[in-house]
């Protein structure tokens, strides 16, 4: 049975078949691995800020460079590592959790990895060659516009965020489409993992936010190309339209990065506390309730903009509401501890890490919510504190976590545990050296994104320390670095469940096999890994020598139909290349928007034609 | 013990509607045009409020008449897409090529008077933010009725050229919602941009 499986999953030899690949471990691990390296990129770009602001009226870097280092870092962090990484890994994990052989749509996971991958390198071609964007990763007009913004470089950077949006949008389809239709028989709504709801969520806020970045880079774009007047104010145009259209994608991209982190902290409390999750219902509905308000907070980005007082009381109601669903999801974490017998192996300690670093991110939060404490510490470190304080401690620490987490189930091998607690220990420490001292830079009134500071302005010692900090916090994520490529090769045999942990994925064999599971399992609880006893049923007659997935029914998960996924090819990425022909090109000339267009028509008419073996034929 | 199994082998390989993932991709798809379409629309009422006078140049009633005829025309498409989806739940292969090819007709007719529109306005994309944000509401939206039109052509091949599955009936019929939200984005520029210059 395994055999045909096996042929009927796999993909073409050698080189093209790499290039064809639409297994969604596979691009999972593209996307993960790429994001990675892009992590490790934009944490060498923070290193550098952070020596050339160790001492005051350094020169280590000239203004020219510092800008478009601090806008490539923020951007990089944002939209190659943060999002890709959180969206990579619901690709990997989501249709192993759900029980599932592969997403949905295959060859259109292809396609967003490849968009991510153009979008990625290209922003980091634009900076080693002078171009890289210099106005900010929020590229505000009308810095980033055609007057002040000259030469190519936030064209650069407008681009970058159609090719990555892309690539987000494609995941966003993939992963509910799969979540709402290739569920396991049996596993209702209710019994779905808190990941997979976590993914869902996202996926949703990914649709309904990500267009107004696409929108907006595309009016920015056109106001730098073809002279619209977009945000001319001299034309009836306005530059907060931009900040509107920005931050209304930009704020739920907080959350988009976040709840899946809560996903990660939830997978790891529950094998590690040895425990049930306590109020389940309550978790999904604190994810649902995050989604919802983060769609209504954005203008707490631009209370210095001199908006109406209605408004801006308005918003920081909400920014602080929305305090109110997160909180729910840490008293259940803590009631699910206090209820379990812990364990506190490296997962848990990035966990523990998380809950310290998050919970003074979140209260700072609070702090700038309120308008005149924003207008205070506005556009100062103190902001810079706090964004990494959430971005970071709420997101790459859960996400460390989760790497240590499902190493194993990705390789087959334990990652080291006493190098994996160091590596926490090291960023855990580095991190609060670093961040922490931001905010009373940002208290005395010294202003972010700016290359350098005079000597007399006091804030040298403090500055000194978070570039310790910083190499610190480095240091501690080479570790893990270090622990990966070695225990690739040395670590300890996982075995399919090393946790004893509740999901699906882990009754699968570690890594698992490219059709997932060899028998298709049926759910009938929340940890399905747990409760799955021998009489468990298994799902038969999908025809093994294609790729049979089963269909079910959105709500309670009944088998509904049979769906044969598509193969290998590689029209993904030249549709992506094409798309890229369009883009890229379009920088240079507008002629290359319909080339570019006509370019993406042969490959999508050849990834659409019927091709043999057919499938049922209909009768004339 | 021996496994207990759930044999599914009697199930149909292919359903239509919302059982079926493509449909959902598909209105997914219509969320996220549709979000961009939506603010788009918002962005010019945004700009109405900070230009005086709005609108700075006046649409001909020509043009006004045209985009209406347009619009009537993608409305009265709704008709033989609505046939269509039944023709495919029937898995009816004349009938399919029929209301699919009816409906793609008059979707092209449409599509050439929104070119012949970008001809008949008096300004340009650069004159004014009024300017840029019509001719990007139009455009954009004109960009939806091709990719529609290109979609209805591709799968009118399909069927003409065959060989037709029996899952292409699906594709068929989830197609539909897809082609309300053409209609409905040609309804909303209708209303936004000519409406006001069609009652004046």
């Amino acid at each position: 049975m395994s055999e045909a499986l096996a042929r009927a999953w796999g993909r073409p030899p050698g080189f093209r078949g790499w290039l064809a690949e639409t297994d969604h471990k596979a691009i999972g691990k593209r996307y993960i691995a790429t994001a990675l390296i892009f992590f490790l990129l934009g944490g060498v770009l923070a290193l550098i800020m952070r020596l050339q602001l160790a001492k005051p009226d350094n020169n280590l870097v000239g203004p020219d460079v510092y800008d478009q280092i601090f806008t490539t870092h923020g951007s990089t962090m944002m939209f190659l590592f943060a999002v890709p990484i959180m969206q990579g890994i619901g690709i990997y994990l989501v249709p192993l959790m759900v029980g599932t052989r592969n997403t949905a749509f295959p060859r259109l996971n292809a396609f967003g990895y490849w968009s991510y991958l153009i979008g990625a390198v290209f922003l980091w071609v634009g900076l080693v060659t002078n171009t890289g964007p210099d106005a900010g990763w929020f590229a505000y007009v009308p810095l980033a516009g055609p007057e002040y913004g000259t030469g190519k470089r936030m064209d650069v950077w407008a681009q970058m965020i159609t090719f990555t949006e892309l690539s987000a949008l494609a995941a966003a389809i993939n992963i509910i489409a799969t979540v709402f239709k290739q569920r396991a028989a049996g596993m209702g709504l209710h019994r779905m993992p808190i990941f997979v709801w976590a993914s869902l969520i996202v996926s949703f806020m990914v649709i309904f936010a990500m267009p107004s970045v696409m929108l907006s880079s595309g009016m920015l774009a056109s106001d730098r190309l073809v002279a619209t007047h977009f945000f001319n104010a001299a034309e009836g145009g306005d530059a907060l339209l931009w900040q509107h259209l920005f931050w209304y994608f930009a704020h739920p991209e907080v959350y988009i990065i976040f709840l899946p982190a809560t996903g990660f902290v939830t997978s790891i409390i529950v094998p590690f506390a040895r425990s049930q999750l306590v109020g389940y219902s309550a978790a999904v509905l604190a994810l649902v309730t995050t989604a919802f308000i983060g769609f209504g907070v954005w203008v707490h980005h631009m209370f210095a903009t001199g908006l109406p007082q209605l408004g801006e009381s308005f918003f920081t109601a909400a920014s602080m509401l929305i305090t109110i669903p997160t909180g729910i999801q840490f008293f259940l974490w803590i009631a699910t501890i206090w209820r379990g017998r812990v364990r506190l192996d490296t997962p848990m300690w990035w966990v523990l890490a998380f809950v310290l670093t998050f919970i003074i991110g979140g209260l700072t939060g609070v702090m700038i919510a309120a308008v005149p404490l924003n207008l205070q510490v506005h556009d100062t470190f103190f902001i810079v504190a706090h964004l990494h304080y959430v971005l970071i401690g709420g997101a790459v620490f859960p996400l460390f976590g989760a790497i240590y987490f499902w190493f194993p189930k990705v390789t087959g091998r334990m990652l080291d545990e006493r190098l994996g607690k160091w590596s926490c220990a090291f960023v855990f420490v580095g991190f609060q050296l670093t961040f922490f001292p931001m905010h009373q830079l940002g208290l005395e009134g010294m202003p972010r994104r700016v290359f350098t500071y005079a000597k007399d302005t006091g804030w040298a010692q403090l500055n000194l320390l978070a570039t310790i900090g910083a190499f610190t916090l480095g240091l501690g994520f080479l570790l893990t670095v270090i622990n990966g490529f070695r225990s690739m090769r040395r670590g300890a045999v996982a075995g399919p469940d090393p946790w004893k942990a509740d999901g699906l994925e882990w009754t699968t064999s570690s890594p698992p096999p490219r059709w997932n599971f060899t028998e298709l399992p049926t759910v009938r609880d929340r940890y399905a890994a747990w409760t799955n006893a021998p009489d468990q049923a298994v799902i038969t007659g999908l025809d093994e020598t294609k790729r049979m997935v089963l269909v079910t029914t959105l709500s309670d998960a009944r088998p509904d139909h049979r769906n044969e996924l598509a193969g290998p090819t590689v029209m993904p990425l030249l549709v992506a290349l094409a798309v890229g022909v369009l883009f890229i090109g379009s920088i240079f000339t507008p002629w290359t928007v319909p080339i570019g267009a006509a370019l993406t028509i042969p490959p999508l008419v050849y990834w659409f034609w019927p091709k043999p073996p057919h499938k049922e034929l209909l009768k004339p | 013990m021996t496994r207990r199994t759930l044999d599914v082998s009697g199930l149909p390989s292919y359903a239509f509607g919302a059982r079926a993932p493509l449909w959902w991709a598909l209105m997914l798809m219509v969320a996220i045009e549709g979000t961009m379409l939506a603010l788009l629309a918002l962005s010019y009422f945004y700009v109405r409020d900070r230009l005086s006078p709005f609108p700075p140049v006046s649409i001909s009633r020509t043009a006004a008449w045209i985009a209406t005829a347009e619009m009537a025309i993608w409305v009265a498409s709704v008709v033989p897409t609505m046939l269509q989806a039944r023709a495919a739940r029937r898995e009816s292969l004349d009938g399919m090529r029929l209301w699919l090819g009816l409906a793609t007709l008059l979707g092209a007719v449409a599509a050439v008077l929104r070119w012949y529109e970008f001809h008949l306005l008096p300004f340009r994309w650069d004159d004014t933010a009024y300017g840029s944000i019509v001719w990007t509401l139009l455009g954009l939206q004109w960009v939806h009725q091709l990719t529609g039109v290109g979609e209805n052509l591709l799968m009118e091949a399909v069927l003409f050229k065959g060989p037709v599955e029996k899952h292409h009936c699906v594709d068929v019929e989830v197609t539909t919602p897809l082609w309300y939200f053409v209609v409905s984005g040609a309804v909303l520029c209708w209303l936004v941009v000519f409406l006001p210059w069609v009652i004046r």
